[in-house]
């Protein structure tokens, strides 16, 4: 159980949103713990912000979420995961992805994807296309639900040259081969911040770093990955294995939720749904 | 990782269009009408034929890699589905509407918070959407959901008002309703689910190309009709498929 806070500052007001709520015996309006890191983000950065970095941290446990009407998935969920804190980016985030690639291949799952994409690139495009707060929420909610049809509006109704248009449509619209990390150089030489190109770098390293580790062949690119929960800062990803129509796995790095609780450092971690791993485990 | 791709269809009247256009891509599937087969398989491709309100369930569970299904039902549906393309066929819109008679107070009612004369009853087959349209405009309405033939329902004395889709107005002008306003428009869409939008990426990318193609052919061939019948007549060519 936590304590409701409904001032949550932005990233974490959705799992709030999400989340079950009581009242205590004083009338505090209570939760059932919605997520796993979001705890352990706030351990590393109070109980144990005087230990020694790296922070290498794991976890089990059941985290518990409203079950929207009339789509599929359960309220409560059982959960495994690590969170690797305050080690530098290329290297924690290959770390994490080998080590989600080890637990499912631990789990006889040999067939997966990874379907990897960077945060930052996105936050960087609407930036650079001028939008408002507004316009991005809709445009972060048109990427989650990958709803092609008005993202393609959306993206026509951008302030930006003709070519980036084009850029943009292609690399937000189906998961492609290694190409569409050309596409998105070509757009990120149009931002002036270089915020794009950073972003991109990274993703580049990252990539690099794990197909020297044995698991690019696991990896597919998708630059219009967002997730549910609004965390994310770098690297996001989502895995997913035939037979199973929702994602087995997830994570991705959240510096910025460490800086909202008040010790920025580098953060990356990743959870498994256990119950979805176990299924797949036995097919 | 490919294997069969499955492709939802849904039965009534977004069927025939679903078919025709998926065998101008490339995708015929021969449904056999003696049967009551549900499912057919074509080489890798399993067709399978469902009620229009179920093919987001399928392919939200995976069941289906793919389904086409209108805008309105997945407006209603609310489903974790990726949404990838516009057909364009199906097109009806989102209306609502009152007894020509009762027609000036209803858009009253529907204006704003508290403009009705008592509280209002709404008949729909689409709730949620009926819902959200009047939370949005802080009005209070108790919403009545419906399986279908809701434009029975004022006449019987169950509604005020409804909310459905209509086509081409027929059955409202029929049954004396006339629209108050509108909610939106919607139109076919391609669907996928979101662990085969990656995992079978490649097949997905070439349905997609596909349709798209048959979308840009009929946009290309309707066009030069139109130049060639406002350039006067007896033109040749520029027939339709």
């Amino acid at each position: 159980m936590q304590a409701y806070d409904p001032d949550a500052p932005r990233p974490l007001r959705k799992m709030m949103d999400i989340a079950y709520k009581f009242i205590d015996y004083r009338g505090q309006v209570m939760v059932l713990r919605p997520d796993m890191t979001e705890v352990v983000a706030n351990l590393a950065s109070r109980e144990l912000r005087d230990l020694p970095r790296p922070l290498r941290l794991f976890y089990s446990g059941s985290i518990f979420r409203a079950r929207r009407p009339g789509r599929a998935g359960v309220l409560e969920s059982y959960q495994m995961g690590a969170e690797l804190v305050g080690m530098p980016e290329p290297e924690a985030d290959v770390e994490i992805l080998s080590m989600t690639a080890e637990c499912l291949k631990a789990a006889g799952i040999s067939e997966f994807q990874i379907r990897l994409g960077h945060a930052g690139i996105m936050e960087a495009v609407m930036d650079f296309a001028g939008m408002e707060e507004k316009k991005k929420a809709e445009l972060r909610a048109a990427l989650t639900s990958r709803d092609l049809v008005r993202l393609g509006h959306l993206i026509e109704s951008l302030d930006i040259p003709a070519d980036c248009r084009k850029f943009l449509e292609k690399i937000l619209e189906l998961p492609d081969g290694r190409d569409i990390l050309d596409t998105t150089g070509k757009l990120a030489a149009y931002d002036r911040s270089q915020r794009m190109g950073q972003a991109l770098s990274e993703l580049e390293e990252v990539i690099a770093g794990a197909t020297s580790g044995g698991i690019g062949g696991f990896i597919q690119l998708d630059l219009g990955l967002m997730r549910d929960l609004e965390y994310y800062t770098g690297i996001v990803f989502e895995v997913y294995t035939p037979g199973c129509g929702r994602p087995i796995s997830g994570g991705g790095r959240y510096d910025g939720l460490l800086k909202i609780l008040g010790r920025p450092e580098g953060a990356v971690g990743f959870a498994l749904d256990m119950e979805e791993v176990l299924n797949a485990g036995q097919r | 990782m490919d294997g069969l791709l499955t492709i939802a269809v849904p039965k009534g009247r977004l069927l025939t269009d679903s078919l025709r256009i998926l065998e101008l891509a490339g995708f015929p599937c021969s449904i056999d009408d003696d049967t009551r087969k549900l499912m057919f398989e074509s080489g890798d491709i399993r067709f399978i034929l469902t009620r229009p309100g179920d093919v987001p369930v399928y392919v939200d569970y995976g069941a289906a890699d793919v389904g086409i299904v209108g805008k309105d039902v997945l407006m209603e549906e609310g489903r974790d589905v990726y949404e990838l393309l516009d057909l364009g066929f199906g097109f009806c819109r989102f209306v609502v509407a009152a007894p020509r008679a009762a027609a000036r107070e209803a858009s009253i009612a529907v204006s704003g918070p508290g403009r009705a004369r008592g509280r209002i009853r709404v008949a729909t087959k689409f709730p949620r959407v009926a819902e959200a349209f009047f939370k949005e405009r802080g009005i209070h309405a108790e919403i009545i959901p419906l399986r279908g033939a809701t434009e029975l329902a004022p006449q019987a004395g169950l509604a005020e008002i409804v909310v459905d889709i209509v086509s081409t107005g027929r059955t409202l002008a029929e049954n004396d309703l006339v629209v108050i306003s509108e909610i939106g428009t919607a139109t076919a869409r391609l669907i996928a689910n979101r662990a085969s939008f990656g995992l079978k990426a490649a097949r997905i990318r070439a349905l997609v190309e596909a349709l798209r193609g048959v979308l840009a052919g009929e946009a290309g061939s309707a066009r030069q009709v139109d130049s060639k019948s406002s350039a006067g007549p007896g033109g040749e060519g520029g027939v339709p498929r």
